[in-house]
């Protein structure tokens, strides 16, 4: 009697042992698995961020080299570039980078396509460059380009 | 008596075996888990050096358009520049090469001047290679002309 | 009798550990192939743009060499008196530029290659007292006019 008392004993003390290390393997597997779909979301959310800060910068800049006449518009909050009989706008406006494109002679208060995410965009002309600056989530990054409103192109 | 002992043997056997199959289980188990986990970090690390590695070109691709963007017109590197970074540490300064620290403090740049004097004016070449942990990250050549009376 | 069975319905059976194992390594295995995915792809996106840059500034170079070769000749030329005649001769023989009379002087205009779809175009016009004035300085698409690249859509008429 006693010989099966101790015996049921050591089996619940190796059950319950047995248990916790499968705990302990689950608790440490969902860590582990929290821990990587951490990593994944850091480096996702980073992809987004550089698509979205420096790609609107880059994009603005190749815009202006490749236009005749660059003119800013608003407060700075946007910029007028001609090229040939096409005259793009691109403006920031209620959280996003807008660009639309026309006849240069066609009157358009049409805002556009919105082609950036943005919390802010400011755009001044500071000696012979357009000093371009972009700020999304507090983070602002900016860059020079050189001014493409030479004085033959000035009406 | 014989009998009765070899019964309690078996029953005794019988009731450890889920147990034991249990641990042998949760060995094999970590075995497994522990090789595909090396092989999955490196793949993590990988990718994680990548994202870092991409970061780092990303802010220096900026850096590098703005100083070409400056330097074409003013064919000054030192103001180049200062425009650019305002809290930049400067390591070395000669005629033919700046060295500066950037912002960041673990990349570094380094510009390499190279002037040419011709009957009318300076053509001047300017190559900025940027360096992080050793490694070249990111090289950029450019050129400024400063015409006869600009350059005098 | 029945604790035994209560010990053996306590649910440490064998293979749950195992599930348990196969379900974390696939969800590792999965984020550790999209984390690679995102970073090789945003990698790649920086590496382009870098590439291009390069490209463009290798064509920047290019066009201030030919401008200084350009800003010599029409140097010469206004020592020389004749600056029309003598600048369109100097400078017709660099590869690439194309010279016209302008208002006070010459226009010069050239282009230079950035890469297989876009190209520089400069256009600067030198005066014959001296100095020049950079008219264009412009990337743009290097696609001829005429070129036969348009798509064929139904031009709505009904054969």
């Amino acid at each position: 009697m006693k010989k099966y008392r101790n015996k049921s004993l050591s089996e619940s003390i190796s059950t319950i042992g047995s248990m916790l290390l499968f705990m302990l393997f689950a608790g440490c597997t969902l860590m582990i698995i929290a821990v990587a779909a951490g990593t994944y979301s850091r480096i996702s959310d980073n992809f987004d961020k550089t698509f979205g800060a420096s790609s609107a910068l880059r994009y603005i800049s190749n815009k202006i080299k490749s236009s005749e006449k660059a003119e800013i518009i608003g407060s700075g909050n946007g910029i007028k570039l001609e090229s040939g009989n096409i005259t793009n706008v691109i403006c920031f406006y209620d959280g996003g980078l807008y660009e639309n494109s026309m006849a240069t002679d066609s009157p358009n208060d049409y805002k556009g396509e919105k082609i950036f995410e943005l919390s802010g965009l400011e755009i001044a002309s500071d000696g012979d460059w357009y000093k371009i600056t972009v700020v999304l989530n507090g983070e602002e990054s900016s860059t020079y380009v050189r001014r493409g409103d030479f004085p033959e192109n000035q009406t | 008596m014989s009998e009765e002992v070899i019964s309690l043997k078996t029953k005794h056997k019988g009731s450890r075996r889920p147990i034991n199959l249990f641990f042998a289980e949760i060995i094999i188990a970590l075995l497994f888990f522990s090789i595909s986990g090396a092989v999955i970090l490196r793949v993590f690390a990988a990718a994680d050096e990548k994202s870092r590695r991409s970061a780092r070109l990303e802010n220096v691709i900026i850096y590098a358009q703005s100083l070409a963007e400056l330097y074409s017109e003013t064919g000054d590197i030192e103001k180049c520049a200062e425009m650019v970074w305002d809290k930049a540490v400067v390591r070395e300064n000669t005629p033919e090469h700046i060295s500066i620290y950037l912002p960041d403090e673990k990349t570094t740049f380094d510009a390499y001047e190279q002037s040419e004097k011709t009957a009318a004016g300076e053509l001047s070449e300017l190559k900025m290679v940027f360096t992080a942990e050793g490694s070249e990250i990111y090289t950029l050549t450019c050129t400024a002309y400063i015409s006869g009376e600009e350059s005098l | 009798m029945n604790k035994k069975k209560g010990f053996r319905g306590l649910g440490l059976g064998v293979g749950y550990v195992s599930v348990m194992m196969i379900f974390a390594v696939v969800c590792l295995t999965l984020f550790a192939v999209l984390s690679f995915r995102a970073a090789k792809s945003n990698d790649a996106f920086n590496e382009r743009s870098g590439d291009f840059l390069k490209q463009y500034y290798e064509a920047d170079s290019k066009a201030k060499e030919i401008l200084a070769q350009l800003d010599e000749c029409a140097n010469s030329a206004v020592n020389s008196g004749f600056f029309a005649d003598s600048f369109e001769f100097s400078a017709g023989e660099i590869e690439g530029v194309r010279v016209t009379p302008a208002m006070g002087g010459c226009r010069a205009e050239y282009n230079v290659q950035i890469n297989d779809t876009c190209e520089l175009a400069v256009r600067v016009t030198f005066k014959g007292s001296g100095g020049y004035e950079i008219g264009l300085w412009q990337s743009k698409s290097s696609a001829v006019d005429g070129d036969d690249s348009h798509i064929n859509v139904w031009d709505g008429n009904i054969p």
